[in-house]
């Protein structure tokens, strides 16, 4: 008896699917994603009540500066966390092989853990940006209007549509991060190895401007190939701070913004084709 | 992997380099909200870059905390507190106009009392060297709020604070009327500044300039009905007076159009 021939496996969207859905709900269960969404959505509310410590700016940017701060910080923990733990954790645990006994490619794995991580970051994003919002909008509703003693002291509107696009980039650097992640993730023997990479990466991907203007602009020769090495290695994480929304969401801050979210999504495909090359040559 | 590595190297370095054209674009509008973003120095880079690049959102609220270290170091009269902790205080969060001017102030008007004081006092201090420490406190400020400029190249109140420390520590009419001029110029200035350049014009014996300034300024300034503080009749009173003091004849005398 001959056994049959069996073909190459195909690329699959649906076990793709599949994959994404259990690497959600997986991930959503996880202590990190309840605790850093409470954590920043409270952060920005509770920036209402910070208020009062403000000294510097308009009340309104230093609420929307709030936000984004949470958005980012907690964004970055929970991406890096969860991606480490639904990778590195199937790896360490040795669950990755039932999974990949299985007519499963490697590809559709590595796809599958990130659209899962992906998703659980998208709807922290969400969370927090709704927040934002609706934090923004008490506060107009509350605000003293200023007198029209100076042009410069009329009331600003809420930046409702600005937060949204901000909170879009968001979501489209931490894809990005995600892929990066998983990379790392593709090579790390620990968890703790990986985690510790991903944060250091996240940190000069959001300093790799520096570098990129040292190549421009700086003194002598180390640094300007150093800083052109970095710059040319790592995406700007910067970019995606959507400073330039503060003018308004007209249609050059949009087409900006456009321009970054193809950046962040033209690098996540780099990064993820990296990590399914990675992760298909590593031996488990 | 350690046969793997260079060919990622490679990969994100070309990436990076396709990328260039995407990024360039969108990284100037960045740095235009954000001039602090831009690079300037190694030196700046490990400080201000690093500060601003790390605590992102969070710089507002960090550069509140420094502030009140700020307030009470000043309330102790402690003069090298007070000056580290405004310079921290502008490093993490340059954007807020308020930290810049009222740090120019507690080194231009506050610190000499101090640094008098600790050399013995009023009564012991030569006026001259008292004199000194004021114009060397004061020039300090004005360094002090030039740097916001990096960050806030049109903030008006900057401009307005220099020329008052030139005014009043320096003695410095001419420079102190370029500042209000300058200041009059950005959006959003308030609408003293205008006027008060002209005064200050006025003061230096050049009437014509004064009186082109205010006749260019009155058709741009709203009714009192609209915005008193515009103060267009008090403006249109000066007109009159440097008409007088020009001797300028009857149809050459500004006539204001009604709105």
């Amino acid at each position: 008896m001959s056994l049959p021939q069996v073909g190459p496996l195909r690329f699959s969207v649906h076990r793709v699917g599949v994959l994404a859905g259990h690497a959600f709900l997986e991930a959503v269960r996880q202590r990190v994603f309840q605790f850093t969404t409470l954590l920043a959505g409270l952060l920005v509310l509770g920036s209402l009540g910070l208020r009062e410590l403000d000294f510097g700016g308009a009340e309104q940017k230093f609420v929307i500066d709030f936000g984004q701060g949470a958005l980012v910080l907690f964004g970055a923990v929970l991406t890096i966390v969860t991606t480490v733990q639904l990778l590195g954790g199937e790896l360490e645990n040795r669950t990755v092989l039932p999974v990949l006994a299985r007519p499963v490619r490697r590809s559709e794995f590595i796809c599958g853990k990130f659209l899962g991580a992906w998703a659980v970051v998208l709807v922290f994003c969400a969370v927090i940006t709704v927040l934002l919002v609706a934090a923004l909008w008490l506060r107009q509703t509350t605000s003293v209007v200023a007198p029209a003693e100076a042009p410069m002291l009329r009331s600003a509107a809420a930046p409702y549509a600005g937060v949204l696009v901000a909170g879009a980039l968001q979501a489209v650097k931490f894809g990005l991060l995600t892929a990066m992640v998983l990379l790392v993730g593709t090579f790390a023997q620990t968890n703790l190895f990986a985690q510790a990479v991903s944060f250091l990466v996240l940190a000069i991907c959001h300093l790799q401007y520096l570098a990129r203007d040292a190549w421009l602009d700086g003194n002598g020769w180390f640094e300007r190939v150093a800083g052109g090495f970095v710059g040319l290695v790592f995406p700007n994480f910067q970019l995606f701070g959507g400073e330039f929304l503060a003018g308004g969401t007209d249609g050059a801050a949009l087409l900006v913004a456009a321009r970054i979210g193809a950046y962040g999504v033209v690098y996540t495909a780099v990064f993820l084709g990296l990590a399914v090359w990675s992760f298909r040559h590593r031996e488990i | 992997m350690r046969l793997h590595l260079p060919c990622v190297v490679a990969a994100l370095a070309v990436t990076g380099l396709a990328l260039r054209p995407l990024e360039a674009p969108a990284w100037a509008a960045q740095v235009r909200q954000q001039p602090g973003l831009e690079w300037r120095s190694i030196e700046g880079a490990m400080g201000q870059g690093i500060t601003l690049g790390l605590l992102g959102g969070f710089r507002a609220l960090a550069a509140d905390l420094l502030w009140l270290r700020a307030n009470a170091n000043w309330e102790r009269c402690d003069l090298a507190g007070t000056h580290s902790a405004l310079a921290l205080v502008t490093a993490i969060d340059p954007r807020p106009v308020a930290f810049w001017i009222n740090g120019a102030r507690m080194i231009g008007y506050d610190m000499p009392y101090w640094r008098i004081d600790a050399a013995g006092g009023e009564a012991v201090v030569p006026a001259g060297v008292a004199q000194r420490i004021m114009e060397t406190q004061a020039r300090a400020a004005v360094a002090h709020l030039e740097k916001a400029f990096v960050h806030l190249p049109d903030a008006a109140l900057i401009h307005i604070e220099i020329a008052n420390l030139q005014l009043q520590r320096l003695g410095d009419l001419a420079g102190a009327t370029e500042h209000y001029r300058r200041a009059a110029l950005q959006p959003g200035a308030p609408f003293y500044a205008a006027r008060v350049y002209a005064e200050l014009l006025r003061r230096q014996g050049r009437h014509r300039a004064a009186y082109d300034w205010l006749v260019a300024l009155h058709p741009t300034l709203p009714t009192e009905e609209e915005n008193p503080f515009g103060m267009a009749d008090t403006v249109l009173g000066r007109i009159r007076e440097l008409e007088e003091r020009l001797a300028l004849a009857p149809v050459n005398r500004y006539q204001p159009r009604r709105k």
